[in-house]
């Protein structure tokens, strides 16, 4: 398999928090989502992958170059951190340089010779250049920020919680684009917490609890698109399905539609609706 | 200009400095502030001291010795007439110095001969310092001369003397202030501006950012000190000419390009210590407070403000080894005393060393991974 990302048994000790057994991988062109409840360790994990903090032990690969296996391999490192884009959490940028002076002096972290690359093909942002980035909104600066990961065309892209404060008209452009770009072959991983559109267009969904993957999703499309998983006991219950195949797959409702988007509610009846994050959680986690 | 992080984020850097007003007016007024309050200090040093004197004898030449040290220039002579009253002069601080003038005061002055003569002895209360003993005596060995002056014959009793007066609005009170008013400006704005910065650039998480790109992330972390080092090299040469024109100082152009170097060095060096402080800050605020715990025992023993001989000797020992201390003796050297090339670039290698020092820290810190 052609790996964008490959880490295993990675363990990182942060004051009283550990990160522990950390094993997955994101293969080329792939959006693996990053869930957990807050506290679980995303951004902690998003920051030892990617070696802004260094590992305890274990081994991370990008694109089949080590850049830990015990101790940083400098050299490895550098070459992969020119193809990782990185847009972190609680990232402020200077409120006194103009956006365009923004992107003129971070473009420069990756040697890019033309920062107007960052920014001529987004619309939403052409006004903003000679303002001050203090002035803006919060989800302008957002969008920024997300321009300045993606700007210099890495090939693997972490987005840690890129949504918050965004607009839908911000949200759908960004979506677009992670969208154009993953079918070009650029892979992500985008920690959430809460579902937006994104799941759309999302491979997997990893889950993570305490510090430890709880479960990797490997068919979330199925999930986010209707086709959830149904135990026994929830079609015992469900005397409005016409037809179910119990295990997986779609359920169809007396009136002949396909339930395109579900969930499960208390008491293990059904609910019309997307599923939301939380509903992830409840999947049950299988043996890896 | 080559688009490199160093000089986008030196670039960067200016324009953030420059449209942070209240960093301009830090930098620009508060060297002038704090010449001008130094300067009053030294106005202050014009001022007679005030002493009180009290006269326990009733011969004619204990009136005469009282006569003459009113007469005194230098000195606020003021008369009481109890012992208390001096003394509690003395301690409400209206008087600097109380001078006891002893009830056999001129019966000793008669009995002086030519072989065996006692010394005439003065009870002199004072409340500050060394300094101020040495200055109370001496005065007073003027007034004994000045009495020899006024007597007669086998009279006259001799006194060795080194300097009678003192001019107490000379060069050593500058000598101190100036350099004094400098060091605070460049050690001040230096380690307190940058790590002020570099912590919020932490807090910010944009320290990351920098780390997480391919390039070495201590090329725009120096661009941005190099810049601070630039503003605190400009309030310093501001302090420099507020100084000269307040204290009445001219210096020639060779040891103003001399400041100049001096200034821009001892800049980096206090930015990046300012920039280890910084790094190992959680947050601005205890940034700041680290900062200021840092920057207290670097100005006081600098030797700016006191003269090593003030301290025991061990202490004045390790304020030579103290990164202020290039800065505090270069600017002695080129202001008021003379210095040689060999012993200026002496200083300028001691700077250049702390600097390499803190700057492998530095290096160290940048590249460092949790």
């Amino acid at each position: 398999m052609d790996h964008a990302l490959s880490v295993k048994n990675v363990y990182k000790c942060i004051g009283d928090f550990e990160l522990s057994d950390i094993n997955f991988d994101i293969r080329r062109g792939e959006v693996m989502l990053l869930g957990g409840k807050n506290g679980s360790g995303k951004t902690k994990l998003m920051e030892t992958i990617s070696c802004i903090s260094t590992p305890s032990k274990g081994r991370i690969k990008y694109f089949d170059n080590t850049v830990y296996d015990g101790k940083i391999k400098k050299k490895n490192l550098k070459h992969a951190n020119r193809r990782l884009g990185i847009l972190l959490q609680d990232e402020r940028l200077w409120d006194s340089l103009t956006v365009r002076e923004t992107f003129d002096t971070f473009s420069t972290l990756y040697g890019t010779e033309d920062p107007e690359r960052y920014y001529s093909k987004c619309p939403l942002i052409k006004d903003e250049l000679n303002k001050k980035v203090g002035v803006l909104s919060d989800g302008k600066k957002q969008l920024i920020k997300f321009l300045l990961s993606i700007g210099h065309n890495p090939d693997i892209i972490f987005l840690d919680e890129p949504s918050s404060f965004l607009d839908d008209r911000v949200r759908r452009w960004i979506l677009n684009k992670i969208k154009r770009l993953k079918s070009a072959g650029t892979s992500f991983l985008i920690s959430i917490n809460l579902l937006w559109e994104v799941g759309e267009i999302a491979d997997r969904m990893m889950i993570i609890e305490d510090g430890q993957i709880k479960n990797i999703i490997d068919d979330f499309h199925d999930y986010y698109n209707g086709n959830l998983l149904v135990s026994d006991n929830v079609l015992n219950n469900t005397p409005d399905c016409l037809s179910v195949e119990p295990g997986h797959n779609t359920i169809i409702t007396k009136d002949g539609l396909d339930i395109a988007v579900l969930g499960i509610g208390k008491d293990d009846l059904l609910e019309v609706r997307r599923p939301a994050l939380g509903d992830f959680y409840r999947v049950k986690g299988r043996d890896r | 200009m080559k688009r490199t992080p160093f000089n986008a984020f030196m670039k960067a850097q200016v324009k953030r400095r420059i449209r942070n007003k209240r960093f301009l007016v830090w930098v620009v007024i508060m060297p002038i502030i704090l010449m001008g309050s130094l300067h009053l200090i030294w106005e202050g040093q014009g001022v007679q001291p005030h002493i009180v004197v009290f006269n326990q004898d009733d011969s004619n030449m204990s009136v005469v010795a009282l006569g003459i040290l009113k007469s005194q220039e230098d000195l606020e002579v003021h008369e009481v007439f109890s012992l208390e009253t001096g003394i509690d002069e003395l301690r409400k601080g209206d008087a600097e110095a109380f001078v006891v003038i002893p009830r056999d005061f001129g019966a000793k002055w008669d009995q002086i001969g030519e072989d065996d003569f006692e010394s005439i002895v003065f009870d002199v209360y004072y409340t500050a310092g060394e300094q101020e003993e040495k200055l109370i005596n001496l005065i007073l060995k003027g007034v004994v001369e000045d009495i020899n002056r006024f007597v007669e014959g086998d009279k006259q009793r001799p006194v060795e003397i080194n300097s009678r007066r003192l001019s107490l609005n000379g060069g050593a009170t500058s000598d101190m202030l100036l350099p004094a008013g400098i060091i605070i400006i460049n050690v001040h704005i230096g380690v307190y501006a940058s790590s002020t910065d570099i912590s919020r650039v932490k807090e910010h998480n944009l320290c990351k950012k920098i780390k997480v790109g391919p390039k070495d992330p201590i090329h725009p972390l120096m661009g941005m000190i190099i810049i601070d080092s630039v503003f605190t090299t400009v309030a310093s040469m501001i302090a420099l000419i507020s100084g000269m024109v307040l204290f009445d100082l001219s210096i020639s152009y060779i040891a103003l390009l001399g400041s100049i170097l001096l200034f821009f060095l001892s800049s980096i060096l206090f930015s990046m210590i300012g920039h280890v402080i910084g790094k190992h800050s959680d947050a601005q605020t205890s940034a700041q407070s680290i900062a200021s715990m840092v920057i207290f025992p670097l100005i006081f023993f600098s030797q700016a403000f006191l003269f090593s001989s003030i301290f025991p000797r061990y202490v004045s020992n390790i304020a030579t080894y103290l990164p202020t201390y290039p800065l505090t003796e270069g600017m002695r050297q080129l202001y008021f005393y003379q210095i040689s090339i060999l012993g200026f670039m002496s200083l300028l290698f001691i700077c250049a060393l702390w600097l390499l020092l803190f700057f492998l820290i530095s290096y160290h810190l940048e590249n460092k991974r949790r």
